[in-house]
């Protein structure tokens, strides 16, 4: 009996169960592949969107920054106790000059000392020169008493100090990192105040017999009373415990950050009564580390103000650190810095 | 068979888009911390302008202090985030043209040289480091990425108030 050959079979057969089994395994193997791959690649992608969009974020941010700033001038929101204020004092506590000082903030007064303390204030007074409705001993420090004279200044400012060689002890608040090399510097460094040429009249014209008429927007129009402020506002709270992640990249999962944005504040420094404005400048997505701001954000041991104002040269540094989410299931943290010419100098 | 091999083109296919958009968004990344970088060194070469000395045996000497060789920063430094081209250690040059003989040709840009950089009405003098009034400065930031090696360069004109 002759035998038909097995190639013969299979043919005339069409396939086997078995190849059949193997060519679906086959198939099925690589449609699941290529779901998981269209999953991942949809899911990078967005994460890549949300990167891109919050890096385009704080370059917006750079640029509103430039706008309000680029023919501005910067002020100096330093001054001393004109009075001594006793360790239970709220009322108020009198300066010797408040212009700079925005309509509400923190101040520290006696800083780099024993006696350092920050007191929120929610009012101004620049008609007797006195900062009002004073909370004390905020962002971890203690009320305590201050003669005359104390040094006080608004928490935003900070300025590399003369002495850059070998400062002493307390006449600093921090040194941080810069393409100058590092510098010595006072204050936090969350904010800069500053007024900008002004047109309150719209005759087309800054100038006013001869002089830049300077001062701010205040409320949508122009004021040669006006003054102005960029500073960091805090809306929420992260820790690294509750994320997991080492935000300021220290080696522990101990800290607190506030999450915030920039705004940019602006009032009539005559008469606050008269007009405060605010505006959002970026969705908040800035940190700093709770009771400790312009402290290290990158765990290179210096520290990172925000803003670092240096009057003589007309020298303003923004460093700003960006919670971006989590990208590839790792948190990112993103350090974006400039540097702006402010070609109108520092205020008189 | 054909399924397969459909499904499996289209996998590679995926993953080269994947791959392209990754590298893409890196450059464009990268391109924007070199914008920042240059528009920073840029507005810092302003600011040491405007504070050394005004007067004009100290002028460009001042800014050479900070911005020539042995400065802080330098003439040659990195830049956080960006990485060099090969064989480079630094991703940022500035060079500061004292030489009014200089040409556009020899600098490599469009800087407007030869010119009169201390005001005596010639652009003769080869050295004008103690007579400057305008001091080009040309800023370069050379960096290696996704996209290969990439370079940005701007010439700014500092000025002695």
């Amino acid at each position: 009996m002759r035998s038909t050959p097995r190639s013969a079979q299979t043919l005339s057969a069409g396939f086997t169960l078995v190849e059949m089994m193997i060519a679906l395994t086959i198939v099925s193997i690589i449609m699941l592949a290529t779901m998981a791959s269209l999953q991942r690649e949809a899911t990078s992608i967005g994460e890549l969107q949300r990167l891109s969009y919050s890096e385009r974020l704080i370059q917006d941010l750079f640029t509103k920054i430039e706008q309000r700033l680029d023919f501005g001038q910067g002020m100096d929101p330093t001054t001393m106790l004109a009075t001594g204020l006793s360790a239970a004092g709220t009322g108020g506590m009198v300066v010797q000059e408040s212009l700079g000082f925005p309509f509400e903030g923190t101040v520290i007064v006696e800083p780099g000392t024993v006696s350092e303390e920050r007191i929120e204030f929610n009012g101004l007074a620049p008609s007797v020169s006195e900062l009002t409705a004073l909370t004390r001993g905020v962002d971890g420090t203690s009320s305590t008493s201050h003669p005359s004279n104390s040094l006080v200044l608004w928490e935003g400012i900070s300025y590399p100090i003369e002495e850059q060689l070998a400062p002493a002890a307390g006449t600093f608040d921090g040194t941080t990192d810069d393409i100058r090399g590092p510098v010595f510097f006072r204050g936090d460094g969350v904010g800069f105040a500053y007024r900008r040429p002004v047109d309150p009249a719209g005759t087309g014209t800054f100038i006013d017999s001869g002089d830049i008429r300077w001062g701010a927007t205040v409320g949508g129009a122009d004021s040669v009373d006006g003054c102005a402020c960029l500073v960091f506002s805090p809306i929420a709270v992260v820790t690294e415990a509750q994320r997991n992640f080492d935000i300021n990249a220290d080696g522990d999962l101990d800290d607190t950050f506030d999450l915030g944005g920039i705004s940019d504040l602006a009032w009539n420094a005559f008469d606050p009564a008269l007009g405060t404005s605010s505006l959002e400048l970026v969705s908040p997505i800035l940190l700093q580390e709770q009771d400790n701001y312009g402290g290290d954000m990158d765990g290179d041991g210096l520290d990172d103000p925000m803003f670092l104002w240096t009057p003589d040269s007309g020298r303003l540094r923004i460093r700003l650190f960006a919670l971006l989410g989590d990208i590839n299931s790792r948190e990112v943290v993103k350090r974006f810095e400039t540097v702006l010419y402010l070609r109108n100098g520092a205020a008189d | 068979m054909v399924t397969a091999s459909v499904l499996l083109v289209g996998l590679l296919a995926m993953t080269s888009t994947s791959v392209v958009v990754n590298s893409l968004r890196r450059s464009a990344s990268d391109q924007q911390v070199a914008q920042s970088a240059m528009q920073a060194i840029v507005e810092d070469l302003h600011a040491a302008a405007r504070a050394a000395d005004n007067s004009a045996s100290n002028w460009a000497a001042d800014i050479i202090a900070v911005y020539g060789p042995g400065g802080i920063p330098g003439d040659a430094f990195p830049i956080q985030g960006l990485d060099p081209w090969a064989g480079q250690t630094d991703v940022v040059t500035v060079q500061l043209v004292t030489d009014e003989t200089s040409t556009d040709g020899a600098l490599g840009v469009a800087a407007g040289m030869p010119r009169d950089l201390n005001g005596d009405g010639n652009a003769t003098s080869t050295n004008t480091v103690g007579t400057a009034a305008l001091l080009p400065a040309i800023v370069r930031v050379q960096w290696r990425g996704a996209a290969g090696q990439q370079q940005i360069t701007q010439v700014v004109y500092l000025l002695r108030y």
